[in-house]
C-alpha cells in the first residue's frame, strides 16, 4: 500500500545542513521535504518513496568535472524532493564515481537508500568489487546489493546472504532488464530468501505482472521497476501525441508522469528507478510520487490509450 | 552506457589537453602518405615505425587514459592496440625483407590520405564542430583506416594479421555511433570495407 513518506527532524536538519556546503550550487535543499508516496520492503518495513534514481548511462560521465557537477544538482532535487533510492552498478562505468562525488558534495544525506550491485564472473572476486563499490560511493556499507543480470547469482547470492547475516548489508536481490530470463528470476524468487528483485516494467513492456509481480507479492519480495522509459524511447514516441484528457484525475502534467504513475500503481511494486541528467526531469519524475494513483480501470484506460498511438 | 554528450564532449577535452598536437600528427600523416605514394626503398618499413608508435600513443593516450572512464570495455581495446603496435613491429619493421609495393596499391595510399586528410573533417558534416575532430594519430578511427590503406598498397609476409585489430575497431566503432544515433555511423566500417576490398583485390592479382 502506498504511504506518505515522512522524515524525521535529524534527518531533514541534516538535508539542510549538507545543502549549506553546496555553494555554486543553485538549488538548495528546501527545508520542506515533500510528502512523497511511500512503500514498505516487505522484509524489514522499511518505508521508502515509490520513484528512485537510476544511473545507468546518465551518470556515467567519467572525470568531466562540469558534468559530475550537473549530476550532483540531479541528486541534490532528487533529495530535496523527498527521494531516497539511488540504483548503480560497477557495469555502469563512472557512475558510481560520480555519485560518490555528489554525495560527498551534499555532506552524505541520512536518508539514502543505497542499492548498488555485484557484477563479476568470477564468484571470488565479488567481495572485492563490494569493497571497490562502497569506496567510490563512499559509504560504510550498502542498503541493498543485487546480483547484476543473474551473472555468477548462485555464488554471489552466498556472498551477500554471508554479508547480510553479518550485518554488513541491509537487504539483498537480484536483477534483470529487458524481459530477458524470468523463468530464472522465478526460480530464485522461490528458492531464495531475497528482499529484493529488479525487473523492467512499463506501460508497454508487462511481461512481469503474468508471474513475477504476483509472486513477488506472495513470497513478500519489494519489486524495484528499471526503464520505466525504455531509456527515454517511450517518451519520444509520446512527445507528439496529447495525453489523454483524465490524466488530470491523477494529478499527472506530463507522459513521464503519466507513465510513473502506471508502473507505481501496480501494488506491487516499490520503486521505480528514472535515470535522468536533468534537474527538471528529475523534479518532474518526482512528482509523480505525489497525488493520486491509477486505479484498475485507469490503469486499462492507459494500456488501451497507448497502445493506440 | 554513455551518452553521445558524454562521449564527444570527452574527445572535445581529450583534443583541447594535447593541442597542438594534432597538427604534427596531421603533419606525419601527410609525410606518410607521400612516402609510400613516391614507393621510396625502405619507405615501408618507415610508415610502419611510425604506424606502430602512433598506435601505442592512442591506445595508451586516448584509450587508457580517456575512454575506459566512460567505457570498461576501452580497457580491453587499449590492450587490442599496444598488441597491433607490436605486431607491426614484428611483421612489418624487424624483418630483413622490407615490405614491397603492390601493383596498384596506389589506392591504398588514397585510403590513407582520406583517413589522415578528410576524417578530421566529418565532424563539421555530423554538426558538431571542430573541437570533436577525429585526427590521425590522434584517434582510433582514422588512425585504424590509415592503416588499413598501407596495408592495402604493401605486401609482406603475415601482414594479413594486421588487418584483424583495425578491422575490429571499425567494428566496434560503427556499432558504438550507430547506437548513438550518429549521422556519420556508416564511415568507419565503410572505409575499413573499401580498404580491405582494395587489398584483396590487389593481393589476387598480384
Amino acid at each position: 500500500m502506498a504511504r506518505r513518506f515522512s522524515i524525521n527532524r535529524r534527518e531533514a536538519l541534516a538535508l539542510i545542513a549538507g545543502s549549506g556546503a553546496l555553494a555554486g550550487f543553485p538549488d538548495r535543499l528546501s527545508a520542506q521535504v515533500p510528502a512523497v508516496l511511500t512503500r514498505p520492503i516487505p522484509s524489514s518495513g522499511e518505508e521508502i518513496p515509490v520513484i528512485g534514481l537510476g544511473s545507468w548511462i546518465t551518470f556515467n560521465v567519467g572525470d568531466d568535472i562540469k558534468l559530475q557537477d550537473e549530476c550532483t544538482a540531479v541528486m541534490q532535487a532528487f533529495f530535496g524532493a523527498g527521494g531516497r533510492l539511488i540504483d548503480s552498478s560497477p557495469m555502469y562505468g563512472s557512475a558510481q564515481k560520480t555519485i560518490g562525488y555528489g554525495l560527498e558534495k551534499l555532506s552524505r544525506p541520512r536518508t539514502l537508500f543505497s542499492a548498488d550491485k555485484v557484477w563479476i564472473s568470477d564468484p571470488q572476486s565479488g567481495r572485492e568489487q563490494i569493497r571497490q563499490s562502497q569506496g567510490f560511493w563512499g559509504v560504510p556499507q550498502f542498503n541493498l546489493l543485487q546480483v547484476h543480470n543473474l551473472l555468477s547469482w548462485d555464488e554471489h547470492l552466498q556472498t551477500l546472504f554471508e554479508m547480510k547475516d553479518a550485518g554488513q548489508l541491509t537487504c539483498v536481490g537480484i536483477t534483470t532488464s529487458e524481459g530477458r530470463r524470468h523463468s530464472e528470476i522465478e526460480n530464485i524468487m522461490t528458492s531464495q530468501p531475497i528482499d529484493f528483485v529488479q525487473v523492467t516494467y512499463n506501460v508497454l513492456d508487462r511481461d512481469v505482472e503474468e508471474r513475477i509481480l504476483p509472486l513477488a507479492t506472495e513470497r513478500k519480495i519489494a519489486v524495484i521497476v528499471n526503464r520505466p522509459f525504455r531509456q527515454g524511447d517511450l517518451i519520444a514516441q509520446m512527445a507528439d501525441h496529447p495525453l489523454p484528457d483524465w490524466v488530470s484525475e491523477i494529478g499527472a502534467k506530463t507522459w513521464a508522469q503519466l507513465m510513473l504513475k502506471f508502473i507505481i500503481s501496480h501494488p506491487a511494486v516499490t520503486c521505480a528507478i528514472p535515470a535522468t541528467a536533468n534537474v527538471a526531469h528529475v523534479r518532474e519524475n518526482m512528482e509523480a510520487a505525489t497525488g493520486a494513483v491509477m486505479d484498475p480501470a485507469l490503469r486499462k484506460r492507459t494500456i488501451d490509450y497507448v497502445e493506440r498511438l | 552506457m554513455f551518452s553521445p554528450r558524454v562521449y564527444f564532449r570527452q574527445i572535445e577535452t581529450y583534443n583541447l589537453a594535447l593541442w597542438p598536437l594534432q597538427i604534427l600528427t596531421l603533419l606525419v600523416g601527410v609525410g606518410l602518405v607521400c612516402l609510400l605514394a613516391r614507393a621510396r626503398p625502405n619507405a615501408s618499413r618507415i610508415v610502419a615505425m611510425v604506424l606502430a608508435a602512433l598506435w601505442l600513443l592512442v591506445g595508451w593516450a586516448y584509450l587508457w587514459s580517456h575512454f575506459s572512464s566512460i567505457n570498461w570495455a576501452a580497457t580491453y581495446a587499449a590492450y587490442g592496440f599496444v598488441a597491433q603496435a607490436i605486431l607491426i613491429l614484428v611483421i612489418q619493421v624487424i624483418p630483413r625483407r622490407t615490405g614491397a609495393s603492390l601493383p596498384g596499391g596506389f589506392a591504398g595510399v588514397v585510403v590513407m590520405a582520406v583517413a589522415v586528410l578528410l576524417y578530421p573533417g566529418l565532424s563539421l558534416i555530423a554538426g558538431r564542430g571542430p573541437e570533436t575532430s577525429e585526427v590521425f594519430g590522434i584517434m582510433p578511427d582514422p588512425t585504424a583506416i590509415a592503416t588499413i590503406g598501407f596495408l592495402a598498397s604493401t605486401r609482406q609476409r603475415y601482414d594479413v594479421l594486421l588487418f584483424v585489430i583495425p578491422t575490429l575497431w571499425c567494428v566496434v566503432s560503427t556499432i558504438t555511433l550507430f547506437t548513438m544515433g550518429d549521422s556519420i555511423w556508416w564511415v568507419p566500417l565503410s572505409m575499413c570495407l573499401a580498404g580491405l576490398s582494395l587489398a584483396i583485390d590487389k593481393r589476387r592479382g598480384a
